[in-house]
This record gives C-alpha cells, sequence and structure tokens, in this order.
C-alpha cells in the first residue's frame, strides 16, 4: 500500500508563512482538504507536485523523497490545477493526447485511455469542440480527464466540482471515490458535502497550520457540544451576531436562528446533534472565512 | 472622461508608439541617407525653373487649354474633356502671380516619398480599435451596458479617445519625419509657395510648405480615424472570421483601387475618393487631376474630402446605433461555425503527435508562428526584388584575373615577368618610333597621337601586370612567412561577403524582427494559459518539454536565417564575383587575422554558422524575456523595446548597443 508523508512542511515567502510545519500521512483512500481561501491549500498542491522550491520538512513517498524521486515521482501523479484558460485552440480530444504525450504514454494506451476519461467525464459528444468554446465546468471535466491519464497512484485535486451542475458533481464525486479504492486522492473543494460523502479522511488548514486530520466522524466527535442554535426575534440575533460574527444565519418562518460553533456555546443557545463538516470547519479556524 | 484617461493613461500604449515612432524614424532616416546629393545640372534646371521657367509653365499650360479647347468645339458642349479643359485653365489662372523662391526641396520630396510612415501610423489606433472590439466578446461588456453612461456616451467617448489617438500618431511619426529632415536636409522655408518646388509644380492651390504640411497632416489624421473607426465598426458586429473577411475585402479593395486606377481613368473617383488616397494625400497636390462626376469636372481634393465626410459620417452614425445602441450581435455566425467545423474536422483525423510535434503545432498555429512565417516569406521575396549588390568591374582586371587567380605557381608568375617583358619592350619600340617620327621634318602628327593612344593603353596593361606580379610575390611571401596558403583570387566578392553592408544590416534587421514576433509568444502563452504548473506536474513536462521548445527555435531560427541570408548570398552569386571558392581563405586581405587554415567555402560556412548561432542567441534572449512576461502581448513588447529599440536609435546613428550589429556579424 502506497504512503505520502508530508513531514514538517514549510513555505515561507519572505516573513510571511504560507505553510507552518504541515505533517500529514495520506493513505489510499480520499483525503478532504478544507481551508480559508489563503489557508495555504494551493501552495500545498504546488508543493506536492514540486511545482514550488519548499523552505523546509520532507515529502515522503513511499519512503522516498518526491525531489530524488523526480519524473519518477511526476509519472505516478495525476494533478488538476484551478485553471479557467487552457489551450483555447486546442480540442478536448488533442488537449487529451496532448497530456499523454506529456505523460509519456504509448499511442495506443493514450487512444483508449482518451476514449474512455472523455466518456468519464461526459464529454464524448463535445471532444472536437475548442476548448475556447467550453463553459467553465466543461473545462473543468476536461482537466480532471487529463489529470487521470496514465491511471497516476497519486491525484492531486483543486477544485475538480468547481462549476459543476449537481447531476455532473455527483457522478464525478462517485468516479473519485471509485479510483481512490486504490489510489492516493487528495481534494481540495469549497464545496464541503463533497469531501464529507467520500473522504476517508479530512485536513484543516488554517493560515498555512494543519489544525486538525483525523476521519469526518472523528472530527464532529470533536465539536460535539459546542455547535449551537439560538432562535429569537431579529434585534436579539442581531446582537448575538455582533459577537459571533462566524454564526449562520437561517430564517424559518417569522423567527430567525443563528447556528453558533463556539466553546463554550453562549446562553441560550441549544446544542445541536447533528454536526457537519462546515461546522468543524468554523469552529476549529474560528473565522467568517470563505469555506 | 474617465475612458479618455483609462486608455491615455495606460503605459502599454504609450510604450508602443515610442516603438513604432523609434522604427519609423529608423526606417526614414535610413531612407533619408540614400537621398542623393543635387548635382550641377539639376541646381541649374532649378535655378532656370526659379527664374521664369514657372511662369512659363503657367502660360503654356493657359495656351494649350486654349488650343485643346478649340479642338474640343468639334465635339458636344457637354462633353467632360472639354468642361476639364476649362476647368484646367481656370484653376491654373488662378495661381498667375505666384512667387516661387529657392530653398530646400529634399526634404519635402522625402516627405512625400516615404509612405511607410502612413502605413505605421494606422498601427496604435487600429490596435485600440480591435481591443474595443475585443471587449464586445467579453463578459464586461454586459457589466458596462447596463450602467447609465454605457452606451452611447461610451462609444462617443471611445471615438473621440480614437480620433484623439489617430491626431497623437501623425503628430508623433509624421512630426518626428518632419523634424528629421529639417535637422538632415535643412529648412525648406515654411514660409514659401509649395510651387517652389518642382516636384510641386502642378499643385493648383495657393499653398505654402507650412499650410501644404499641415494640411496633409490634417487629412492623414481624418484617415487614421476614419480606417479604425471601420475596423471596430466591423470587428464589433461580427464574428472573428467574417470580420477578418470583411475588413479585408473592405481596406485591401480600397488599397488596390488606390494603387492600380489610372488617375486620367474614367474610374478615378475610386481611387481618389478613397481611405488610402486621404491617408497619402502628397498626391493631391503633387498631381492635377479633375474627376468625373456625371460628366462635369470635380477637383480630386474637395472630391476626396466630401468622401472621406461622407463616410465619416456613415461610421459615427452606424457606431452609435451598432455598438452603442444595439446588443452586441453575432453577425456572422455561419463563418463562425465553419471555423467550428473546420477544428473539428482536424481534431476527429488528428493522430496524436509526439511531444515535438505537438510544440511545434503550439507554437506555428496557437501562437500564430505560420503567419509570422508566412510574413516573412513575403518579406523575403521583396528582399529578393530590392537586393542589389554592385560590384566595381574593370574588363581588363577580369581577364588577368581569368588568367592568372588560383593557386600561386612558379609557371603563372613566370608568365607574368614575361608578359611585363613584352609590354615593355612594346612601348620601348613605340616611344623609339615616335622619336624618330618627331626628328623628320614634318611629323605625321595624328600618326603620332595613334601611337601614343597605343603606348597608352599598352601601359595600362602593363601596370595591371605589374600589379598582379606584386601580388602574386606578396602572397608567396606571406605563405613562405606565416605557413598559411594563399592564392590569387578577386577580393571583391569575397570581402563584400564578409563585410557588414548596409543590404546585410536590411536583412538582418528583418530576421530580428521576424525573431521577435515568432519567439515572443511562446513561453508567454504558457504563462497566459495558467498551464505552466500542470505542465510541469507531468513526467516529461520540464526538461523534455523545454527541449523540444528549444529545438523548434533552433528549427526556426535556421530556416528563417537561411531565408533571409540566402537572398543576400544570392545576389552576390549572381555578380559572379565569388570564384573559387575552394581557394585559402587568407586569400582574402580581410581574412588574414583569423588563425584557421580553412577554405574560402568552409569560412563562407562558418560565417553563416556564426550568424544563425547569434539569431539563435537573439531567439533565446527572446524566449527569456518570453519566461517572465504575463502575456504574449507583454512579451512582445519587451522584446521589442529591449532588442529593436536599440537597433532602430544606433540606425539613427546614436551610441548605443546594435544588437543587428551582432546578428550581421562579419569579418570587420
Amino acid at each position: 500500500m502506497h504512503k505520502l508523508e508530508l513531514i514538517n512542511l514549510t513555505k515561507q515567502y519572505g516573513a510571511h508563512k504560507a505553510l507552518d510545519a504541515v505533517t500529514v500521512t495520506l493513505s489510499p483512500g480520499v483525503t478532504g482538504l478544507l481551508g480559508a481561501n489563503g489557508a495555504g491549500k494551493s501552495t500545498l498542491m504546488k508543493l506536492m507536485t514540486d511545482n514550488l522550491r519548499r523552505t523546509a520538512g520532507e515529502i515522503r513517498y513511499d519512503g522516498t523523497d518526491i525531489l530524488k524521486l523526480g519524473a519518477k515521482w511526476r509519472g505516478c501523479v495525476g494533478y488538476t490545477p484551478q485553471l479557467q484558460s487552457v489551450y483555447d485552440d486546442f480540442s478536448a480530444k488533442e488537449f487529451l493526447y496532448y497530456m499523454s504525450a506529456l505523460k509519456g504514454m504509448k499511442r495506443r494506451d493514450a487512444k483508449a485511455q482518451t476514449e474512455e476519461l472523455l466518456a468519464l467525464v461526459n464529454l464524448t459528444a463535445d471532444a472536437h469542440r475548442r476548448l475556447g468554446t467550453f463553459s467553465g465546468g466543461m473545462r473543468q471535466r476536461a482537466l480532471l480527464a487529463a489529470s487521470l491519464l496514465g491511471r497516476p497512484e497519486v491525484l492531486i485535486l483543486d477544485e475538480p466540482t468547481a462549476g459543476l451542475d449537481p447531476d455532473e458533481r455527483i457522478r464525478l464525486r462517485n468516479y473519485i471515490a471509485e479510483l481512490a479504492q486504490e489510489r492516493i486522492v487528495l481534494l481540495a473543494t469549497h464545496v464541503v458535502s463533497d469531501i464529507e460523502s467520500i473522504a476517508g479522511q479530512v485536513m484543516l488548514l488554517h493560515r498555512g497550520k494543519c489544525q486538525a486530520c483525523d476521519t469526518p466522524e472523528a472530527l464532529r466527535r470533536q465539536a460535539a457540544g459546542r455547535i449551537g442554535e439560538y432562535r429569537g426575534s431579529y434585534e436579539e440575533i442581531k446582537a448575538l451576531q455582533a459577537e459571533h460574527p462566524r454564526g449562520e444565519l437561517t430564517v424559518r418562518g417569522d423567527s430567525f436562528v443563528l447556528r453558533i460553533a463556539a466553546d463554550p456555546l453562549p446562553e441560550g443557545c441549544t446544542p445541536v446533534t447533528e454536526i457537519g463538516l462546515e461546522d468543524v470547519f468554523r469552529l476549529m479556524t474560528g473565522g467568517m472565512q470563505d469555506v | 472622461m474617465y475612458e479618455l484617461r483609462r486608455i491615455f493613461f495606460d503605459l502599454r500604449r504609450w510604450l508602443i508608439l515610442l516603438l513604432i515612432a523609434a522604427v519609423n524614424l529608423a526606417l526614414f532616416a535610413g531612407y533619408c541617407r540614400t537621398v542623393p546629393e543635387v548635382t550641377e545640372q539639376e541646381q541649374a534646371a532649378y535655378e532656370t525653373y526659379l527664374n521664369g521657367g514657372y511662369a512659363d509653365y503657367l502660360e503654356r499650360v493657359s495656351a494649350q487649354s486654349d488650343e485643346q479647347a478649340l479642338l474640343g468645339t468639334l465635339r458636344p458642349a457637354t462633353d467632360f474633356v472639354t468642361r476639364n479643359l476649362q476647368r484646367t485653365r481656370a484653376d491654373y489662372a488662378r495661381l498667375a502671380g505666384t512667387v516661387v523662391t529657392a530653398g530646400e526641396n529634399r526634404g519635402l520630396r522625402a516627405l512625400c516619398d516615404f509612405h511607410i510612415t502612413d502605413y505605421l501610423l494606422l498601427i496604435a489606433p487600429m490596435l485600440l480599435a480591435v481591443s474595443f472590439a475585443a471587449e464586445r466578446r467579453t463578459e464586461i461588456t454586459a457589466m458596462l451596458r447596463t450602467a447609465k453612461k454605457g452606451r452611447v456616451p461610451l462609444t462617443l467617448w471611445r471615438m473621440a479617445a480614437l480620433a484623439l489617438l489617430s491626431a497623437i500618431s501623425v503628430a508623433v511619426l509624421y512630426g518626428s519625419d518632419l523634424v528629421f529632415a529639417h535637422g538632415f536636409f535643412g529648412d525648406p522655408g515654411y514660409a514659401r509657395t509649395i510651387q517652389s518646388s518642382p516636384d510641386f509644380q502642378l499643385c493648383a492651390y495657393r499653398v505654402t510648405v507650412g499650410g501644404y504640411l499641415l494640411r496633409t497632416a490634417i487629412l492623414k489624421a481624418c484617415a487614421v480615424w476614419l480606417i479604425s473607426a471601420a475596423v471596430w465598426l466591423i470587428w464589433g458586429m461580427l464574428h472573428t472570421l467574417p470580420a477578418a473577411i470583411g475588413s479585408g475585402v473592405l481596406l485591401g479593395a480600397q488599397f488596390l483601387f488606390w494603387r492600380l486606377i489610372l488617375p486620367t481613368s474614367t474610374r478615378n473617383p475610386l481611387k481618389f475618393c478613397n481611405l488610402f488616397a486621404m491617408l497619402s494625400p502628397e498626391t493631391f497636390f503633387l498631381r492635377y487631376a479633375n474627376l468625373n462626376i456625371f460628366g462635369s469636372p470635380r477637383g480630386f481634393l474637395p472630391g476626396m474630402i466630401t468622401a472621406g465626410t461622407v463616410f465619416g459620417l456613415l461610421c459615427t452614425v452606424l457606431l452609435i446605433v451598432l455598438i452603442g445602441i444595439c446588443r452586441p450581435m453575432t453577425l456572422g455566425a455561419g463563418a463562425a461555425a465553419v471555423t467550428d467545423r473546420i477544428a473539428k474536422f482536424r481534431s476527429r483525423h488528428l493522430q496524436r503527435l509526439s511531444r515535438f510535434g505537438y510544440e511545434g503545432r503550439k507554437i506555428l498555429i496557437s501562437e500564430g508562428g505560420v503567419l509570422v512565417l508566412a510574413a516573412a516569406g513575403i518579406w523575403c521575396v521583396s528582399l529578393v526584388r530590392t537586393v542589389d549588390v554592385q560590384l566595381p568591374l574593370n574588363y581588363r582586371i577580369e581577364q588577368l584575373y581569368n588568367r592568372f587567380e588560383g593557386e600561386i605557381t612558379e609557371e603563372k608568375r613566370a608568365d607574368c615577368q614575361t608578359q611585363i617583358a613584352w609590354y615593355e619592350g612594346e612601348i620601348d619600340e613605340r616611344e623609339k618610333k615616335i622619336e624618330r617620327l618627331m626628328d623628320s621634318p614634318d611629323p605625321p602628327l595624328d600618326w603620332i597621337q595613334a601611337i601614343r593612344d597605343e603606348i597608352a593603353n599598352l601601359q595600362e596593361w602593363l601596370d595591371l601586370y605589374r600589379a598582379f606580379a606584386d601580388r602574386m610575390d606578396a602572397l608567396t611571401a606571406y605563405t613562405a612567412e606565416t605557413g598559411y596558403d594563399a592564392w590569387l583570387v578577386r577580393q571583391n566578392g569575397w570581402q563584400t561577403l564578409f563585410t557588414e553592408t548596409a543590404q546585410v544590416r536590411r536583412c538582418c534587421m528583418a530576421l530580428l524582427i521576424v525573431t521577435v514576433f515568432l519567439f515572443a509568444p511562446v513561453m508567454a502563452y504558457e504563462n497566459r494559459s495558467g498551464a505552466g504548473p500542470l505542465l510541469r506536474s507531468t513526467r516529461h513536462g520540464r526538461g523534455g518539454l523545454l527541449r523540444c521548445k528549444l529545438l523548434w527555435t533552433a528549427l526556426l531560427v535556421l530556416i528563417t536565417a537561411a531565408g533571409f541570408h540566402a537572398v543576400y548570398f544570392a545576389a552576390l552569386q549572381k555578380t559572379g564575383m565569388l570564384v573559387l571558392p575552394e581557394a585559402p581563405m587568407h586569400s582574402v586581405d580581410l581574412l588574414r587575422f583569423v588563425p584557421v587554415h580553412c577554405s574560402l567555402r568552409t569560412a563562407a560556412a562558418g560565417l553563416y554558422l556564426l550568424r544563425w548561432l547569434v539569431t539563435l542567441a537573439a531567439a533565446l534572449a527572446v524566449l527569456l524575456i518570453s519566461r517572465f512576461s504575463k502575456n504574449p502581448q507583454a512579451a512582445l513588447l519587451t522584446a521589442l523595446s529591449v532588442l529593436l529599440l536599440p537597433a532602430a536609435l544606433a540606425e539613427l546613428g546614436l551610441p548605443v548597443p546594435d544588437p543587428v550589429r551582432l546578428l550581421a556579424i562579419s569579418a570587420q
């Protein structure tokens, strides 16, 4: 069984630490990566794909540093970055062929896998259309297909479901879960439900630090008793919101409900039993940031 | 107002204008240097023109018109020719009493003849127009159109910006030409009548030189505005392909009418009521013609101005309605579908290429390299016509070279000495003969003169033989002294080949421009797409990818450099002076400093290899610039500033490092 270890991984830009001594071990299965904007998710992914020079620490794949593995490591990795424009004059099929050439795949394998992956991401009908005419979601699917070429052992996916409609998202999520049976998948997303449903492990990044890395159940358990709801008038809610700006407001008929993640919970707040990863994230990162 | 600020506070726009101005000035300076000095004959003719010649011309026009009008009475009174003659007479009659005064005319002529400026004037305003049109294809259009002043007022401000930029372009480019011509040739006398320059003898307008320059500048600015507004209109309304075709047809037809229709043709309204005629309005002052408007002669300048005004009003209305008021249209969607179909067809039938193949595809197709190569090819072909290598030829020297060139042998040297002795003997004999004839009581002077002519002829041959003998002796001594073989070969051709001539510089300047345009987008293209991290995360996305790009760079540099240098080499080869390529390179004096023993053929190959390597180094520098640029346009601008601007300044004679000099590396 393959193992990917991040040991004291640090990336520093001048005085600013974008990633601060992150230590995590990834094994086959989906590891969800949650973090606010600027938390260090993309930096972590760039370090893992050796697109960025690390300041300190190590990334070991099966015990060997990925820098030592070099091209061999890159041969094991499939990476989906967040891109809005990729070679607009390439057709989807041409783009996959191009990526297969860069991955060093044989022509016959490339052809077979291209057809298969285009079908998987539901782009067969648009295989010959130029990427420039694709919508954001279609482009994202093309990129995901490209990262899956060559059946990589490690998949690093940065927002792979961004811009997809619900059906597509579920389809892809299922496929990623299927792939993760025998692969290491690191999945960064803002759609917490994607992680909740398929991630075996969740990693919470906050200001470059790994706040927690555990199974979703364990994280939920840790948050038990610290997530509550306050029901009241608009004025009461407004007053409470001033103290707990990260509270999530919902309107239920004429009354308002504020869902708060705090330790201890404020007076009058009823602890809830159904805790989501979003609550855990709010509790552990302590901010109103975009999830 | 904010729109004007947005447009004119953009540093890149000024940088582009500065670059265009520098290139224009460099080319104009080069052109001015080729204008010959006024010969004595020309000066005499000019003085005659000033001292009554122009007045005579006016009288002659009047008399000719009368004579022809008399003949015209045989025709119907409505005939255009008759009316045209009457109008011609009347037009020139108004010029009676025009005073022509002496002054420097070459600068005016250079300004009239140098049309490259006219086309360079179009670049900055056209780029602005295309950027307006391109914006309509983006999401920002919807945002702007929802704003209160985002429709007609914004369009009007943009039209004003286009007009302002047109005027600035003319002021900068045409103005710099004028200032340079003033400095280079001298004061043209702005207060003189334009007819003071014989080139403007046919001009039927009462205007001073300054007035003429001002009028041409205004007309040029109007033409630039009209052309760029038309481009904006077409590109704003249509999809890319039909827009390209539409603007190509409009401008191509206008250009062809302007170039091909004869001034005297009955279709001359198409020639003179034309955007390109307005862009080069010098014609309206250099010649005289009337338009045939339904049989009635109308002045061609007012005709052009009227047509321009109508076209301008039409453009304004259409821009307000179609760009300002109407929603972004998708006219020409059918043509866009054709391009999509082509792309689909290509994709369906495309086999997977190698990494090298894909990099080539990106450089040539995605980044427009094919277009740059096509333009380079056209440029090469045009250079074939203009490269003209003239070498001094002397048939006597040619004969001697035919006899003695090649390896220096004792036989050749002895043969040369025998010839010298024979000529000396012949001259001696004839001198004695002259002495004898002179001693006679009635010396036959004609005969003596004939013998003296013979002696002069023989002496010339003798001098040449002696020179060749000396040269052979010197070469033999050189070989003995240095150990390097040296043959007797014609120097001119080889020296020209190994020297940085003006023609070589022109080829290298063209090569530098092509190199910048070809390679500036290569790395920046990846940066703009943001695909860098994705590519780098693949197995061959680092060294392998870079190697492919470098290989393509080397290959394309080889192709372009071979094209441009071959044009010059072929022109030189045609002179027949590059003989004996197998001769040792030290046979050419210019190459004596090279401490290598090889043939001239190898040395020439080495020279071109070196030029290729230097061009490759320039291409690598462009790639490096491209690597650190966020998009191809920024890379292009930076590369132009770093490589082309110094070359342009050096062309002007300023002491700056000259990249063209490096590209044209020579034995000098």
